[in-house]
């Protein structure tokens, strides 16, 4: 056994994690990344699956990554390279299709070829959306006060919270206040009347969630994505160039760069207290590491309900973490591909294969694809969002061959009688199926298979029921009250524990915020 | 004949509003195009003999103010209010009774559940603290968050003392519990699956939600404000049903001098320059009366009332995104005699049947219900609430008869298929099917059955959508949005034009509560 003293200990090696210590040792800080795996990444990870074909296993579009923390670990000098996906293309049932293109002129003429009433509606709907996400925006870097503290730096947070609300133009304000209300399918109701415009809309609100279009509460994740578009580097999604593993390893090397010391296959099996203090952690190998600051980038149940004992934590604050909601509700589905599938309503390479292909060509597609998982099962017909990687990068493909991305929605976690190999292997069977009905080449073009479902990705991630985001991004788990009640400022109930993950505020998505904003918050408390 | 104000519609909001402008000596005069007063909560024959409650069995919450400002209370009102009991059957064994009294219901569920037994307490006790916010909420006007006006800014200052009273926790809980799925709430607290069935329709009330939809923890607070604590799932009842609140109102009307016109169908409010100058009649009968105030819903009033040119696209466009969707269903049986329930080989107490029996046997049952109306389809097992009124109150049926009320849900009102005589026949036939699973001889006792889908509620009582609420009280159509942003305090675009009914804050079941509020703000003007 031997023991060794750092500054700080952040736990895992996902993107939070990462940027946590990236910032802990640009300030001066002696710090130690553990992660579990033997690479970086979390659930931002590429793995060669099969020799030749690299996959991001996991995440596979980037859009929320904050500038400041490109900015701030000058991340483009270590590999970070983004590419745009510029188009969505969602194939219908009649055998038409809509889709978006960078090009707005193109986008609008597209939608016109729909609804002309939708054409109008399309620009002020992106206006008044931007205008909302930009006015929002700020909030992504605040850390949340607490509104039943009369602590002055809480009033003021709480003033300064209340005042992004209220310099809202009175129409812009209502509109925020539906927003974070409605459910995505009522909200586009009110501005569209293009079923499948609207089903495509309206699955960015239920990404990661267990909520279906129609689930009030939904309309609040468009904005949560929108806010990418217009705030993100690259103003749409991107592709990482290498995969998503990409945007973890640039972290990594910024770190390393800066002084952070990063362990693989460094699993931690508790945090030790001292006297109601973090003073260190345990590994699975019996090494002791030692430090006055202890940051988890893991969900809460993991990092409080397993890694710390319980009769160290109050009381109420256990029962607020075993009352977050996380429920897995995605699975995905990695493809090797002999050839590009050839969609019936766009025959031929095109260049939708270098965006994004979505299979939502009804509301109530979508919806009752949410109705299977209700009942503890995955859907029949599931939402998918599918890309290509390797027409945006050639890198991750043998020549001539490609990789694809599909992330499913729905999976429960909750499965009735738990996921097996057979329903994982019926869920992949159901996934190819779907994408056969649109392109009749794609079953035969497979050579191989990787299907994740969400036990598959706790098993290997370590995120609790495979929930993306480690828990909902729902109305009463935002904010000040994510992810329990009071505890909303990166801080825990044990002196010198910290949480960085992207079950803080402001929640999931390769944003790298919590981590960011963990570390200032930390950099507060100690010394510098 | 000169009156200064015409309310539109003689039901509870209308009628308050009516009494409250009249005692402050205004000269009004209630239009009412039924024959009959009450609106939704009316208590009507439905076969010679035989009453039932029309569309909701509980008179609402009457806040302290109402009762005391007209006067109501003096006149015998309140007293006859009782607190009723929820009946939960429970497979093979006696139902579960949830009566007001939180010890003797904790011991009850004791014996399917030590847990929820041990729980039962603290929950009325959780829910009486966030509905007494509520009811603080539900007196005063929606606030003018936008607003910068010291009275807007004292308002939201007031109640954010209010809320600071509840101490922390109270505060974390109800910031926490408004926008949750009441479905999450009740997981959070029980284990037993009938009961959370049965508690989770009262999230799901007269809403086309589910329990797993977000807000429906809002619909079930929503539900209890004014409930004494640990009348939880249950209702009020009044003697003679809930048309005795609207007689108790109409009298406080004409005490006060106001008249009350039944047979009085407002088919066009007149507007001059963005000014209310008068009403017209379906009769052809016109009154110049400079303010006119609409209990009606939100979008019958601006979509019915007024020509194409008075009111702004825009705004008839947030008029149009209103959701309305009633998602209920109401058979009124009249019955030879009381039939018998039973659970297996147990007889029902009489205190079972007294209570609102409530089949909704669990939670993803209600959501499956749900489901169908979502997808434009009738449930084919929705849930049901039950009721025997004629067991309290013989004014209900003739002697030794009875009547039973079902209120199910649910039942798009925009069904695919479409509404039809087979079809309003057919769900009568599913739900008497589904209540004789208890009571196996009640097919042999109806001697007459009325059902009442979304459609006939729009056509007999003028409720859009036959939205018994006047829109669906959900978070995004609450206190600053209800009905909507622009005219979410009672006054609307067109000026001497107002709103008072129960699309209004606090809405409906607040027992006349939007109908006080609108009447001083109008004292106010």
């Amino acid at each position: 056994m031997t023991t060794q003293r750092y500054d700080a200990i952040v736990i895992g090696g996902g993107h939070n994690g990462l940027v946590n210590a990236a910032y802990l040792a640009r300030a001066g800080k002696k710090v130690v990344v553990l992660e579990r795996r033997h690479l970086v990444g979390g659930a931002a990870v590429t793995e060669e699956m099969f020799p030749g074909f690299k996959y991001s296993v996991f995440s596979y579009v980037v859009s929320l990554l904050r500038p400041e923390i490109i900015r701030d670990l000058d991340l483009p000098r270590h590999g970070l390279e983004i590419i745009p996906l510029d188009s969505t293309v969602t194939p219908m049932l009649d055998g038409n299709y809509l889709a978006a293109w960078a090009d707005h002129d193109l986008t609008r003429r597209e939608i016109y070829r729909h609804s002309k009433r939708d054409a109008d509606a399309y620009d002020e709907y992106n206006k008044l959306m931007h205008h909302m996400a930009m006015a929002v925006k700020p909030i992504l870097s605040m850390v949340p006060p607490d509104p039943t503290s009369l602590a002055p730096s809480d009033l003021r947070g709480m003033l300064e919270f209340a005042g992004i609300f209220r310099a809202l133009p009175t129409r812009q304000f209502h509109a925020l206040y539906k927003l974070m209300t409605m459910s995505a399918g009522d909200y586009l109701d009110e501005w569209f009347e293009t079923d499948v415009l609207k089903a495509t809309k309206s699955a960015s609100g239920i990404i990661g969630t267990f909520m279906g279009p129609r689930t009030p509460g939904s309309a609040y994740v468009l904005l949560h994505h929108y806010m990418g578009e217009i705030d993100g580097a690259f103003r749409a999604w991107g592709f990482a160039k290498g995969g998503t593993g990409a945007i973890s390893e640039s972290i990594a090397s910024a770190a390393r760069a800066l002084g952070a010391e990063i362990r693989l296959n460094a699993s931690v099996a508790r945090v030790l207290v001292k006297r109601g203090r973090a003073t260190g952690v345990a590994l699975e190998n019996g090494d002791e590491l030692h430090a006055p600051v202890v940051v988890t980038s893991l969900d809460p149940k993991r990092s409080f309900l397993t890694l710390v004992e319980e009769k160290e934590l109050p009381a109420d604050f256990v029962e607020d973490v075993r009352r977050y909601k996380i429920r897995g509700s995605s699975g995905k589905v990695n493809l090797s591909l002999s050839e590009l599938p050839d969609l019936t309503c766009l025959p031929g390479p095109g260049p939708h294969h270098r965006g994004a292909i979505s299979i939502s060509p009804t509301m109530e597609y979508v919806e009752t694809a949410y109705d299977d998982a209700k009942y503890g099962n995955f859907s029949r017909a599931p939402y998918m969002d599918i890309i290509i990687p390797s027409m945006i990068d050639p890198q991750m493909a043998p020549k001539g061959k490609h990789v694809m991305s599909i992330f499913v929605q729905y999976a429960p976690s909750n499965i009735t009688g738990g996921w097996d190999a057979t329903k994982r292997e019926a869920f992949g069977d159901a996934v190819v199926d779907a994408v056969t009905r649109v392109a009749p080449n794609f079953r035969a073009s497979i050579l191989h298979r990787q299907v994740l479902t969400p036990a598959d990705i706790e098993a290997i991630t370590g995120l609790t029921d495979g929930n993306i985001f480690q828990g909902e991004l729902a109305l009463h788990q935002l904010f000040f009250l994510r992810p329990a009640p009071g505890w909303a400022k990166f801080r825990a109930p044990i002196k010198g524990l910290y949480q960085c993950g992207s079950a803080t505020h402001p929640g999931g998505g390769i944003m790298g915020a919590g981590g960011r904003l963990a570390a200032l918050e930390i950099l507060k408390d100690v010394p510098r | 004949m000169k009156y200064d104000v015409l309310v539109l519609g003689a039901g509870v909001n209308g009628l308050t509003t009516a009494a409250y402008l009249a005692l402050a000596g205004k000269k009004v005069i209630v239009a009412e195009r039924r024959a009959t007063i009450g609106g939704l909560r009316a208590t009507e024959e439905f076969h010679p003999g035989f009453r039932a409650n029309s569309c909701v069995d509980d008179p609402g919450w009457v806040s302290a103010s109402v009762l005391k400002d007209l006067g109501i209370a003096a006149h015998g009102y309140a007293q006859t209010i009782a607190p009723q009991s929820m009946t939960v059957p429970i497979d093979g064994a006696a139902p579960l009774v949830i009566t007001p009294d939180v010890s003797a219901t904790a011991a009850a569920i004791r014996s399917h559940s030590v847990r929820d037994a041990t729980k039962w307490p603290e929950f009325c006790a959780f829910v009486a603290r966030l509905t007494g916010f509520m009811e603080l909420l539900y007196d005063v006007r929606a606030p003018a968050v936008e607003s910068n006006a010291p009275a807007d800014l004292l308002t939201l200052l007031s109640l954010g003392r209010k809320m600071r009273g509840l101490g922390r926790r109270g505060m974390i809980d109800v910031i926490r519990t408004i926008p949750m799925p009441v479905a999450d709430l009740l997981d959070e607290w029980f284990e037993h699956e009938a009961l959370k069935g049965a508690l989770s329709t009262a999230g799901v009330l007269n809403v086309q939600h589910g329990p797993q939809s977000g807000g429906t923890a809002l619909v079930f607070l929503h539900n209890h404000v004014g409930l004494p604590s640990g009348c939880v799932g249950g209702r009020r009842a009044v003697r003679g049903g809930v048309g005795a609140l609207v007689d108790a109102l109409a009298g406080a009307v004409t005490r006060a001098g106001g008249e009350i016109r039944t047979n009085a169908d407002v088919s066009q409010v007149r507007v001059r320059d963005d000014r209310v100058v008068g009403a017209v009649l379906a009769s052809g009968e016109e009154f110049d009366v400079p303010i006119v105030v609409s209990s009606a819903d939100p979008r019958r009033t601006f979509t019915t009332l007024f020509d194409a040119g008075d009111l702004d696209p825009e705004f008839l466009h947030a008029v149009d995104c209103v959701r309305m969707r009633g998602p209920q269903v109401r058979v009124h049986l009249a019955l030879s005699e009381l039939p018998r329930f039973a659970s297996g080989p147990t007889e029902w107490s009489d205190a079972a049947m007294r209570g609102t029996i409530t089949i909704a046997p669990s939670m993803s049952y209600v959501e499956r219900a749900y489901d169908a109306a979502k997808h434009g389809r009738i449930a084919e097992r929705p849930w049901l609430r039950v009721s025997i009124p004629s067991l309290d109150d013989a004014s209900f049926a003739p002697a030794g008869k009875h009547v039973m009320t079902i209120h199910a849900q649910y039942a798009a009102y925009a069904l695919r298929e479409g509404w039809s005589a087979e079809r309003r026949v057919a769900l009568g036939e599913t739900v008497v099917r589904m209540v004789s699973e208890h009571a196996p001889e009640l097919a042999a006792a109806i001697l007459h059955a009325e059902v009442l889908a979304p459609p006939d509620v729009e056509q007999r009582y003028g409720a859009t959508e036959g939205s018994l609420l006047h829109g669906e009280l959900t978070l995004d159509q609450f206190l600053i949005a209800r009905p909507l942003a622009a005219c979410s305090r009672y006054a609307t675009p067109i000026d001497g034009l107002w709103l008072c009914g129960s699309g209004t804050h606090p809405g409906a079941g607040t027992g006349g509560a939007s109908g006080r509020l609108a009447a001083k703000e109008i004292l106010k003007s």
